[in-house]
């Protein structure tokens, strides 16, 4: 009788546990939110500051410098970083309840040679005119938002000539423009860069997936020449994918900085 | 002891199993792994499987707000057409449902009139405020306030919500429009128009929601969510602009008195990377922020409330909040999948 009641006891016991975990959420279904990274100023002149958070009891954010992922045997976050190397640094968060968060990308630039004249060919949209004809060589990166003044918003091609002081060697030309799919903000199709008026290069973009989309991203064109002018051309999206509400119709194009390095 | 621990004690004390303190002892009924969500006073469990409904026979899309009625019954409103209303039992049984033509269906709020439950629903698409009965009969209609002439169609009229005091005065909050406060006597004729775009003390960019706040019976006055400036306006019910209450980092809806505390879905955080950043916000009665479930703990610096954000991704767009009588709450989300709405049972 006894081992009866202690058998029933135990399977109540079971089936009362076993229901709770089938009504509440458990802890390792949630993931982390990401860690807020923030930087001084992601152009680096001589070093900038780099934080990163997650506000919450038993969380401890690890980070790489080198874009690989980050582990919790990558080094450990502690404080206020400073930094004087450019790079991809990647970010996430740890707790021993919760799922681990996703990855927070922060991309550091190296500041690059200022141009002496800017000779803007196309205009940008009176609607998003960024800081003005200086916009792109202001050493500013722009914010994920889109109003952000940094800024400089196409719906045509964008076209301007830079000449330097003198001649340098200018390793890369990097274009950074931001992608935000749901405010029909795409990649440039394509960049055409003329160097001292003669030396041609053309990139093209590789065009994005199925799928929204809101990020910083940049182009880097190798030039390897020393430089006195050089024109650029960029093309925005001339037609909308097949998956986006306005398919068929152009994007805009929304560049931050041109760095020459 | 948590209300439930209290349950599952009595549940088996029924079955005379805490005559069995060795089996009690070795086999413990915390469970350790469940998401407890909130600070300090107000900390929940989570129940995804709450009030899931099959979509093909009971669909929504957006679930927009919810409230308890008199019997006890939790009443969801969603924009979805086939059944813009649904009533649950507070276990997540569907009841009923009703209401086929809101497609813009946003604001619910409960009226009590000499014991009897009604409803006032405001329609952003059809540019009006409903009120209906409990059963879905519709009692009147109100179209745009034309006679203020502050609109020149009555497009440019979207209600987000309403609020309603004692002597059936009530109040529209026309948040996804020209951000106006329209007062209607009990017979929904104009009294006052208050508010309007802008960012000063007593305006609005996104008027979403709007509740009448009588905790202090001699000092009643209204709430008024600026959502997109992160602010909770107080107005007098004459539409003098009193006190603005800054939630920083939080796009608060409508705001949700229950007893002496104030309960807001925040619809996602400000500063992210994310839209589905949404979290909960409770303030005590001295409208200071207690409890952030799925944020950050709320934290003052020099009586300024820090930033807050969500940690864990739990909410996507919470819309609404519903605090049973219980103390269990549910939580509308827009934009979410068409899921339907979450419990949060208080531990």
């Amino acid at each position: 009788m006894k081992i009866s009641i202690l058998f029933i006891g135990l399977l109540c016991l079971f089936s009362c546990a076993e229901k709770d975990k089938g009504v509440y959420l458990q802890q390792h279904h949630i993931q982390l939110e990401q860690p807020r990274v923030s930087a001084s100023n992601t152009i680096i002149d001589s070093s900038v500051l780099v934080t990163a958070e997650l506000r919450m009891d038993g969380v401890e954010i690890f980070y790489t410098s080198d874009g690989s992922e980050p582990l919790q045997s990558s080094q450990k976050y502690e404080s206020t970083l400073d930094i004087n190397h450019e790079g991809v640094y990647r970010f996430r968060a740890f707790h021993p309840d919760w799922k681990t968060s996703a990855i927070s990308e922060l991309k550091l630039y190296k500041k690059g040679f200022t141009p002496y004249i800017t000779d803007w060919q196309t205009n940008a949209s009176t609607s998003y005119p960024g800081q003005g004809e200086s916009t792109l060589i202001n050493n500013q990166k722009g914010a994920l938002n889109f109003k952000d003044q940094q800024w400089l918003g196409f719906d045509t091609i964008a076209k301007a000539s830079v000449t330097f002081f003198k001649y340098y060697y200018v390793e890369s030309l990097t274009i950074g423009y931001l992608v935000d799919t749901k405010s029909w903000i795409f990649p440039p199709e394509s960049v055409l860069v003329i160097i001292n008026e003669k030396d041609t290069i053309s990139v093209k973009i590789p065009k994005l997936e199925n799928s929204e989309l809101l990020a910083l991203n940049d182009v880097r064109i190798p030039i390897e020449k020393n430089v006195g002018s050089i024109t650029v051309i960029v093309n925005n999206t001339n037609e909308l994918p097949e998956w986006h509400p306005g398919k068929g119709l152009k994007a805009w194009l929304f560049m931050d900085e041109w760095i020459f390095n | 002891m948590s209300r439930r621990k209290f349950l599952k004690q009595s549940s088996c004390a029924a079955l005379g199993l805490l005559t069995v303190p060795a089996f009690s002892t070795g086999f413990s009924f915390s469970n350790t792994d469940d998401v407890i969500v909130g600070h300090n006073s107000h900390k929940y469990k989570v129940n995804l499987n709450w009030g899931n409904l099959d979509p093909l026979k009971t669909p929504v899309n957006d679930c927009h707000e919810m409230i308890q009625d008199s019997k006890g019954r939790i009443v969801l409103l969603t924009n979805h057409i086939k059944n813009n209303i649904i009533i649950y039992d507070k276990s997540g049984k569907l009841i009923e449902t009703w209401g086929t033509n809101y497609p813009g269906a946003h604001g619910l709020t409960l009226v009590k009139e000499n014991g009897t439950d009604f409803l006032l629903i405001t329609d952003y698409e059809r540019h009006q405020i409903i009120k209906t009965t409990i059963e879905g009969k519709v009692v009147f209609t109100l179209d745009f306030p034309s006679e203020t002439g502050k609109y020149n169609s009555k497009e440019e009229f979207k209600p987000t919500e309403t609020t309603v005091l004692e002597n059936g005065d009530f109040y529209v909050a026309d948040g996804y429009g020209k951000q106006h406060i329209i007062h209607y006597n009990h017979k929904g004729e104009l009294l006052n128009i208050f508010g309007g775009q802008g960012t000063k003390d007593g305006q609005f960019l996104n008027a979403h929601g709007i509740c009448y706040d009588n905790r202090d019976k001699k000092n009643p006055s209204l709430l008024i969510s600026a959502r997109e400036l992160n602010q909770l306006k107080r107005f007098s019910l004459k539409g003098d602009f009193l006190e603005t209450i800054n939630v920083p980092g939080a796009l608060i809806c409508r705001p949700v008195i229950h007893k002496k505390d104030i309960y807001f879905a925040v619809l996602r955080s400000k500063n992210t990377m994310r839209s589905e950043s949404g979290f909960i916000l409770i303030m005590n009665e001295k409208n200071e922020v207690v409890s952030c479930p799925g944020a950050t703990a709320p934290s003052y610096n020099d009586n300024q409330l820090d930033e807050l954000y969500q940690t864990i991704r739990l909410f996507q767009h919470p819309h609404d909040v519903c605090i049973d009588d219980d103390e269990n709450m549910y939580v509308a989300q827009w934009n979410s999948g068409q899921t339907y709405p979450i419990k949060l049972t208080r531990v």
